[in-house]
C-alpha cells in the first residue's frame, strides 16, 4: 500500500483511540450511578469520572522513586491500551490494517497489566508490591479464559484476524465460549468480587497506591479504557446480530457504544453492587474452572472442525 | 492558567479525602464515616474517601494531636500532592478539646499542620461535617455567631455572669 491509501486506515485507527478515551470514563460513571440507585441514594453525576480525571491531571505529581519504570509506566500502559483500541473492531467492522491479529491484541492488553504490576514492584511500598503480586495472580486466572474463548472463534473460522473472528459461524461451541467470556468479564475488568488487586479498603489501591496526580490519572484512564475494550469485544464477537442489521457504520458504532453501556451497567454494575470481594484463591479457582470449561469447548470445536473437513 | 482553572473549577466537585485519626476516641471517626452512608451520601458532591494520601486532595483530622502521632501526621501531610485542604473535625482537633491539658497532648491539629477549616462538636454531627466541607468547597455560606468570652466595649467576662445572663450575652 502506498502512503495516501494508508492514511484513511490510520485515521480510522486514531478515531477509534479517541472514541475509547472519551467514552470509557462514562461507563465508570454509569456504574457508580447504578450503585447509588441500588443503595437508594442520589450518587455522583454520571460525568463524575471525567471530573476526577481532569482534577488528577491538574494536581501535583509527587516523586516517590527514581525508578524509570514508575516514571514511564503510566504512559506505556495507556499507549498499549490505545494501540489495542486501534486494532480492535468497532461497530462489527474489522480494521483494514492487517498488522495486528488476536495474539498481538491479547499481548497488548497483557502488556498494560504487566506494566501496572511492574510499577507496583518498583515503588517498593508494601501495599504496592502486594497489589502487584496479586495483579499477576489475577492475570493467571483471567487471561486463559479470555484467550481460550476467543480461540474457539478462531477455530470456528480458521483465522486469527479480527475479520475472520467476526465472520465465524455461530454454533453451540460459540455459545459456550460466550458464556465463559461473560462469566469472566468481571475478572477482566477487575470489578468488585474480583477487585483483589486494588482492594481499596485493604490494599489502599494496590499498585496504584503510590501514584499521584497525572500518573494516577493515566493509570485510571487505562483501566477504564480496558473495561470498554473487553465489553465491546463481547458485543461484537459473540452478539454480532445486534449490530449487523445496521447497514451504515456510524449507526453501528453508536449502537455498539450504547450496548457496551447497557452490558456494563446491567452485568458489571449489578454484580459489583450486590457482592463482597472474594479471596484470591477463590478467584483463582473460579477462573480456572471457567478456563477448564472453555478448554473443553475449544477441543470439541477443533475436533468438529477436523472431522468436518 | 488551564491548570489553575481546573483546580479552581473541578477540584471542588471531585474532592478525594484521606481520613486521619490523630488520637481521637473514635467518636469523630464514626461520624466522618457516617457522612458516606446512603442517608447522608457525601458521594453526590463527588467526595470520595481514598486509602492512600497520595490520591487525596484533603485531609480530615480527628482527635487531639498527641506527641506520638504528630510526626506521622506531618508525614501524611507531606505525602498529599498540592493543592491540599486540611479539615479539623471535632472539638479535639479544633483545640485539644477535653484533653487540651493532658500530658501527652500537644493541642489541636493546628499545632502541627496549617488547618484550613474547623468543624467543632464532640463529635460533630454528620450534617455539621458535610456543612463544613460544603463551606470549604464554596457550596454554602459560613454560619457562625462570633461570640467571644470577653464582650467588646463593656469588657464583661461572660464566664463570671449567672447562667441566664450569659445566654443573653452570647446571643448578640
Ligand atoms: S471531639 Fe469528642 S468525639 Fe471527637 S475525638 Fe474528641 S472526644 Fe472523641
Amino acid at each position: 500500500m502506498t502512503l495516501p491509501e494508508f492514511l484513511p486506515t490510520i485515521g480510522i485507527a486514531i478515531g477509534k483511540m479517541l472514541l475509547v478515551l472519551l467514552v470509557a470514563p462514562l461507563l465508570e460513571g454509569a456504574i457508580r450511578k447504578l450503585r447509588a440507585v441500588i443503595q437508594s441514594r442520589k450518587g455522583p453525576p454520571i460525568y463524575q469520572p471525567y471530573l476526577d480525571l481532569m482534577k488528577l491531571l491538574a494536581k501535583e505529581e509527587l516523586h516517590v522513586t527514581d525508578s524509570p519504570i514508575v516514571a514511564w509506566g503510566p504512559p506505556v500502559m495507556l499507549a498499549a491500551i490505545l494501540v489495542a483500541a486501534g486494532l480492535m473492531p468497532i461497530g462489527g467492522q474489522a480494521p483494514a490494517l492487517t498488522a495486528g491479529d488476536l495474539v498481538v491484541f491479547i499481548g497488548l492488553l497483557a502488556l498494560a497489566n504487566l506494566t501496572l504490576a511492574a510499577m507496583g514492584f518498583a515503588t517498593g511500598s508494601a501495599f504496592s508490591s502486594l497489589g502487584a503480586s496479586r495483579e499477576i495472580m489475577a492475570m493467571l486466572a483471567a487471561e486463559p479464559v479470555l484467550f481460550i474463548s476467543l480461540l474457539v472463534l478462531a477455530v470456528q473460522s480458521g483465522s486469527m484476524t479480527f475479520a475472520g473472528l467476526l465472520a465465524a459461524p455461530m454454533g453451540i461451541v460459540t455459545i459456550v465460549a460466550a458464556i465463559a467470556y461473560i462469566l469472566a468479564l468481571q475478572m477482566y475488568v477487575a470489578k468488585v468480587p474480583f477487585d483483589i488487586t486494588e482492594a481499596e479498603t485493604e490494599l489502599i489501591g494496590g499498585p496504584l497506591s503510590e501514584l499521584s496526580g497525572p500518573k494516577l490519572a493515566l493509570a485510571q484512564w487505562t483501566i477504564y479504557a480496558k473495561q470498554f475494550i473487553y465489553s465491546s469485544l463481547f458485543i461484537q464477537l459473540f452478539m454480532p446480530w445486534t449490530l449487523s442489521y445496521l447497514g451504515w457504520l456510524p449507526f453501528a458504532i453508536v449502537a455498539n457504544v450504547l450496548l457496551v453501556l447497557l452490558l456494563d451497567v446491567l452485568v458489571v454494575g449489578v454484580v459489583m453492587s450486590v457482592n463482597p470481594r472474594l479471596r484470591l484463591d477463590q478467584a483463582l479457582r473460579y477462573g480456572m474452572s471457567l478456563a477448564g470449561v472453555a478448554s473443553v469447548t475449544l477441543i470439541v470445536a477443533a475436533v468438529v472442525q477436523f472431522v468436518g473437513r | 492558567m488551564i491548570r489553575d482553572w481546573l483546580i479552581k473549577r473541578i477540584l471542588p466537585r471531585a474532592l478525594w479525602v484521606y481520613h486521619v485519626n490523630c488520637g481521637a476516641c473514635n467518636g469523630c471517626d464514626i461520624e466522618v464515616l457516617d457522612t458516606l452512608t446512603p442517608y447522608y451520601d457525601a458521594e453526590r458532591f463527588g467526595i470520595k474517601i481514598v486509602g492512600s494520601p497520595r490520591h487525596a486532595d484533603a485531609i480530615v483530622l480527628c482527635g487531639p494531636m498527641t506527641r506520638q502521632t504528630a510526626p506521622a501526621v506531618r508525614r501524611v501531610y507531606e505525602a498529599v500532592p498540592d493543592p491540599k485542604i486540611v479539615f479539623a473535625i471535632g472539638s479535639c482537633a479544633v483545640g485539644g478539646g477535653m484533653w487540651h491539658d493532658a500530658y501527652n497532648v500537644l493541642g489541636g491539629a493546628d499545632q502541627v499542620l496549617p488547618v484550613d477549616f474547623y468543624v467543632p462538636g464532640c463529635p460533630p454531627r454528620p450534617e455539621a461535617i458535610l456543612h463544613g466541607v460544603a463551606t470549604a468547597l464554596g457550596l454554602t455560606e459560613q454560619e457562625v455567631a462570633r461570640v467571644s468570652g470577653v464582650q467588646r466595649g463593656n469588657e464583661v467576662d461572660v464566664r463570671s455572669l449567672p447562667r441566664e445572663e450569659r445566654l443573653v450575652q452570647e446571643q448578640d
